[in-house]
This record gives C-alpha cells, sequence and structure tokens, in this order.
C-alpha cells in the first residue's frame, strides 16, 4: 500500500469509527488505523494493521467472563466459606512442623508463587509451583492434572509428606480446639467431628502411599471414623477453595486495548505499545501460540508435551499427564466422588472421558499467560527464567527433547528475529492484570 | 477414500457488545447454517419434510380419529450427510451445540445406513466416532464416552476440539470384521 492510500485508509478508518462504524470497519479491513493513530500518534509509520481475520482472533481472548460456577462446592461463593478458607490460607498450625501454610510457597506478595524453580516446603520438590491468580478459571488442577476441582487440589498440598506433612485428623482437630476456626465451621457445617479421644482419631493418620505409619493408623481407624474426618477434610478444602476463587486479577492492559478495538476510545486503545500490538500481531498469526494459549485466559486448559527437558538435564523422567489421567480418575475426592456436592454434574462427566495412553507420558498443563510478566519462572520446573528465555526455546527449539513415542508435531521452531521477540515479550507483559484486593494477600484480621 | 471438506462457525462462548460486525457475523452463520442444512438434504430428498396426507386420509381426519398416524420427519432429517470410504454406508450426524465450539465439550448424534437405502438406519452395525488433528498428528485430548440409543442411533459425549485448526471426524462403520471410514473435515477458527 502507497504512502498516499495508507493515509486514505487512516482517514477512513477514523471517520467509521467517529460514526460508530468501527466494527463494519474491522469487516473491511481498514477499521484498524484509529487504534494505530491512538498507540502512537506521532508516527503513521508505527501502525499496526490487524486484518479482519487477526481482529476475530483478538477478539477470542477478551472480554473474560466470570469464572465458572462450582456445583461440586455448595460453599464455592459463600463469603463466609472464604473467609474461612482465607484463615486456614495463612494458617501454619496444621503443617508438620508448625511453620508452612500455603502462603508459604503461594507467596501473595509475589503474584502468589515463589518465584523458585523448584517448590520448597519441608523438602525440595520436584514440579514448580503454580500461581494461584484467576485460578478459578481452570479446569484441571496441578500440572498434571490429577485434581478436577479446585476444592479437591487444596487436600494435596496440605498431607504431603514434601510440602506441609499435615493429616486430616490433624487438621479436624485443631478446628474443633481453634475457637474462632470452631465457629466458623460450625455455621457452615454444623459441628466439627468430635475428635477428643486421640487413641481413637491418632493426629499423625492419614492415607498415605509413602508415609507407612501413618497409613497404617488410618486403616486402623473405625471406617465411620475415618468417613467423618473425609467429609470435615472435604468441608475445610472447600472454604479454601471459596478463598482462591476471590483471587481474581483486574483487567490488564491488554484487555483495555481490546476494549478500545471496540468503542474506539484513544486512551484505551493506548493502552499498547506499537511493540505490543506487533507482537499481539505475532501471537495471533506466524508465531501461531494461539493453538493453545487460546480463549481468555490465554490456555486451553489441556496437556502437551513441548520437548522442555528436565531441569536436572536428560532424560525426561517426570511422567505428567499419563499418571495424572490415572489419579485423577481414582482420586477419592474428585467430582464424582461422595464428597463432591454434584456427583452426577458435568465436571464428574467428565472424568469418565478422561484420555490415557502413552503418548500422554510427559505431558503438562498448559499454563494460562494472564499475569505472566510476574510469575517467573516458567515451566513445570521452572526450567527458564525469563520470557525471553521461553521464547528463544520457542524460536529454535535448541536443547529440546527428541519427539521419541511422541506424534504430535505442534512444537516447530519459530525462527523468529530480534524484533519479532521482544514484541512478543511486550505483549505477553500486557497480561498482567491488576493485582487483588490487599485484604485478600494477609491472614484476615479477628482469627 | 472420500473426503468431505465442512467449514464449521466457531460458536461465540462469550457475550460480546452487539455491532454491525457481529450482526454481519450471525448473517453469515445463518446462511452456513441454511448451507449445511441445503446440503445435506441433497441427498436425501426422500425423508425432508413430513409427506403431505392424501386426500382419502384427510377426509377420513375431518371425519373423526383414525388409525392412520401422522408421519413425523425422522430424527436425521437436516443432519450433515457423508458417505464411507468404499461407498458402502451413508453416516448422518449432527452436533450438540449445532457449531461446534472451540476448547467447549460437545456430543455427537449419528445413524448409519446402507448406501442403497437411506430410509432405515442399521441396527446391525457399530459405529466408532473419534477426531484428530492430521497436521499436528494428535487426536483429541479425550476418549468421548460413545453409547447406543434404543433408536439405533449413536451418541458421543464429552467430544472436546480444544485447538483452532483443522481437525478430521472419523466415523468408523463395523460390520463384523469389516470397518469402513467416513471423515470429514472440520474448520475451527
Amino acid at each position: 500500500m502507497s504512502q498516499l492510500a495508507a493515509i486514505f485508509a487512516l482517514a477512513l478508518g477514523a471517520w467509521a469509527h467517529a460514526r460508530g462504524l468501527g466494527a463494519l470497519s474491522n469487516e473491511l479491513g481498514w477499521s484498524q488505523a484509529p487504534h494505530a493513530i491512538a498507540a502512537d500518534q506521532s508516527n503513521a509509520d508505527d501502525a499496526v494493521l490487524f486484518d479482519a481475520k487477526t481482529l476475530a482472533r483478538i477478539r477470542q481472548h477478551s472480554p473474560r467472563p466470570a469464572p465458572p460456577a462450582d456445583p461440586t462446592n455448595r460453599v464455592a461463593d459463600d463469603p463466609r466459606a472464604a473467609l474461612l478458607g482465607q484463615r486456614l490460607f495463612f494458617e501454619k498450625r496444621w503443617s508438620r512442623n508448625g511453620e508452612i501454610s500455603c502462603a508459604t510457597c503461594h507467596d501473595p506478595e509475589r503474584a502468589f508463587v515463589d518465584a523458585k524453580p523448584l517448590g520448597e516446603g519441608l523438602t525440595k520438590l520436584e514440579r514448580h509451583t503454580p500461581g494461584l491468580l484467576d485460578v478459578a478459571y481452570n479446569r484441571w488442577f496441578f500440572w498434571d492434572g490429577r485434581a478436577d476441582t479446585l476444592w479437591s487440589q487444596a487436600l494435596g498440598p496440605f498431607e504431603n509428606d514434601a510440602e506441609m506433612g499435615g493429616t486430616r485428623v490433624g487438621a479436624a482437630a485443631l478446628i474443633a480446639s481453634d475457637e474462632n476456626l470452631r465457629a466458623d465451621y460450625t455455621a457452615l457445617f454444623g459441628a466439627p467431628p468430635d475428635v477428643g479421644d486421640a487413641a481413637r482419631f491418632p493426629r499423625d493418620a492419614k492415607p498415605s502411599d509413602s508415609n507407612a505409619a501413618a497409613n497404617a493408623l488410618w486403616l486402623a481407624m473405625r471406617a465411620d471414623d475415618r468417613e467423618e474426618i473425609d467429609r470435615a477434610a472435604a468441608n475445610l478444602a472447600k472454604c479454601i477453595a471459596a478463598y482462591e476463587r476471590k483471587l481474581i486479577t483486574g483487567p490488564s492492559p491488554f484487555d483495555r486495548f481490546v476494549e478500545g478495538l471496540e468503542d474506539g476510545d484513544p486512551e484505551k486503545l493506548g493502552a499498547l505499545s506499537p511493540s505490543a500490538q506487533r507482537g499481539l500481531a505475532l501471537f495471533v498469526g506466524k508465531a501461531n501460540c494461539r493453538l493453545c494459549h487460546s480463549g481468555p485466559s490465554f490456555s486451553d486448559g489441556e496437556f502437551h508435551s513441548i520437548g522442555v527437558a528436565p531441569l536436572a538435564g536428560p532424560p525426561p523422567r517426570d511422567s505428567g499427564r499419563h499418571a495424572g489421567a490415572k489419579l485423577v480418575r481414582e482420586a477419592p475426592f474428585n467430582a464424582a466422588s461422595r464428597f463432591s456436592d454434584a456427583p452426577d454434574g458435568d465436571v464428574a462427566q467428565r472424568l469418565a472421558t478422561v484420555r490415557s495412553g502413552p503418548e500422554m507420558w510427559g505431558e503438562f498443563k498448559t499454563p494460562s499467560l494472564r499475569n505472566v510478566g510476574r510469575t517467573a519462572p516458567y515451566m513445570h520446573q521452572g526450567q527458564f527464567a525469563t520470557l525471553e528465555a521461553i521464547l528463544h526455546f520457542y524460536s529454535t527449539m535448541e536443547g529440546a527433547l527428541a519427539v521419541g513415542h511422541h506424534q504430535e508435531t505442534v512444537m516447530q521452531p519459530l525462527k523468529l528475529d530480534e524484533t519479532e521477540l521482544a514484541d512478543l515479550v511486550a505483549f505477553l507483559r500486557s497480561l498482567d492484570g491488576a493485582d487483588v484486593a490487599e485484604e485478600l494477600k494477609r491472614a484476615p484480621s479477628g482469627g | 477414500m472420500r473426503t468431505n471438506s465442512l467449514s464449521l462457525p466457531l460458536l461465540p462462548s462469550l457475550p460480546r457488545r452487539s455491532s454491525l460486525a457481529q450482526r454481519a457475523s450471525r448473517s453469515l452463520l445463518a446462511a452456513f447454517t441454511l448451507l449445511a442444512a441445503l446440503t445435506a438434504g441433497c441427498g436425501s430428498p426422500k425423508h425432508g419434510a413430513p409427506r403431505q396426507a392424501p386426500p382419502e386420509a384427510k377426509a377420513a381426519a375431518e371425519a373423526g380419529p383414525s388409525p392412520v398416524a401422522a408421519r413425523v420427519a425422522p430424527e436425521w432429517t437436516g443432519a450433515h450427510e457423508v458417505v464411507g470410504s468404499t461407498g458402502s454406508f451413508l453416516v448422518r450426524w449432527r452436533t450438540t451445540p449445532d457449531a461446534i465450539p472451540m476448547n467447549e465439550e460437545f456430543s455427537l448424534r449419528a445413524w448409519v445406513f446402507a448406501a442403497d437405502d437411506r430410509e432405515r438406519a442399521l441396527t446391525d452395525v457399530e459405529l466408532v466416532v473419534d477426531a484428530g488433528m492430521p497436521e499436528h498428528k494428535h487426536g483429541m485430548a479425550r476418549a468421548p464416552k460413545q453409547t447406543r440409543r434404543p433408536d439405533g442411533s449413536f451418541e458421543a459425549t464429552g467430544m472436546l476440539f480444544h485447538m483452532p485448526g483443522r481437525w478430521e471426524l472419523y466415523f468408523d462403520v463395523v460390520r463384523g470384521e469389516l470397518t469402513e471410514r467416513a471423515q470429514v473435515r472440520v474448520e475451527l477458527e
């Protein structure tokens, strides 16, 4: 397009927006001008022109709807449950050494991550700590998706001997003995289990594949006692989930930019720099990031192997979704379990369609890209310290594992130049949403 | 192997502002739907709308209750159609929702017919529905639950196309030791 034609297109697009015909002009392919002008009015050469197809793809990522309801958790949106869950989230007493809470790894001052490649609880873990911002949008939980609800996820780290090392009996005892926790729990679920008889309810008892002593104590308990404790543990986990569902970030610069595409507001259109706009065009175009990072959460919520070598070097030993698929189907607290409040609901039905097979070995969940600018490092073992490092990998596939028994060929070197890499980073940084309210980032007062 | 190509519009999953572009898109969607319905109807002119009752039946109906039951359009009316690789079978299919959504679960209903009798769905065959992205060499992220309904139709629930791009839907019709495949190309944007 000649300079003259470009100027004409810009003017025509601006006129269309002024006349409220922005969307129509988008369809015609010359509406891009107004936001380009707004982004950098001083230099039309920086204008980023989005064609109609690109605009349609951009709109698939924003606006973001409200988080999906969680019918498996009847207190998911109960403010009383969220408040109790917030207390429990910051509670250290139920960890084995009395020093670890959920917030230890999911640090509210670090966007609910720990900024370490591998999580560290009682011991160092094998995987990177996933973030909790916007977690209510997730379809699966944990890197391998071995939990299908947010509340059942919360039960894992709490009892894991490498993380908090607690026990569900110990948690029930804490609830029963702490006046505030007991009152909050009772208001929601009725009286907690009477676990005063420590011989009948051993504090160290829990089902465990790795802790034989704890497992033996658990199996020695009466079946109805175990059931009562399990029920209480599920209730506590549902409260933690109710709190975590509130960790929703506000609109990001990208969201404001998309609003600007709709209403032509120059201020909103200025939310993305020309570089970030170019990165956006790459994201939904040449770089094809949208294949997996799709939708408003910038994630398909499913599992893929992208060939990143383990932190300690090849060969890979973590089977990821291969094990996760089996675990979620058999999980005693899954959506179809008797502890679910919708055991026949959609999430429970989904379990019946979970696919497993050798091709899933080493697959991990596609992480959301919202807030990616403040949740480094990246990947399931924190293999990449920066966004630049990730994009260099995608661009060159240097160090990627051999395909092996995986046939999937989604991953191809993008071969991006330095400017394109910088543009993509600029765009990714525009996905950081407004932080959650301060009162959600600390233990509630009065507890 | 015969391949049918079909473009299915992406089902909008988000509330969006009404705009001229969206109205235009809806018009396109409606046009697509109409085109699909017309295309599906092309190969099956015998089972479209309910047949008009003959004059004698009409007179009997006016005279009072009659044992002559009204003809109801078969459930597969308006469904998409695809023929198997050797031309032995015809598969009629439709999804719920009508437009296959991107990365949202959907269900699929299908009926199998002998190529030379498109009036009666076969009850002595099995059908296995699957899908994949040939360009990426991967299948669905789910193993849909597949059941046979009392009326002889097949239903696959929990289908999921989790990526944009070119998908292929596979209908494997199994009769005894023989399997014949019909496949349809689906573009998800």
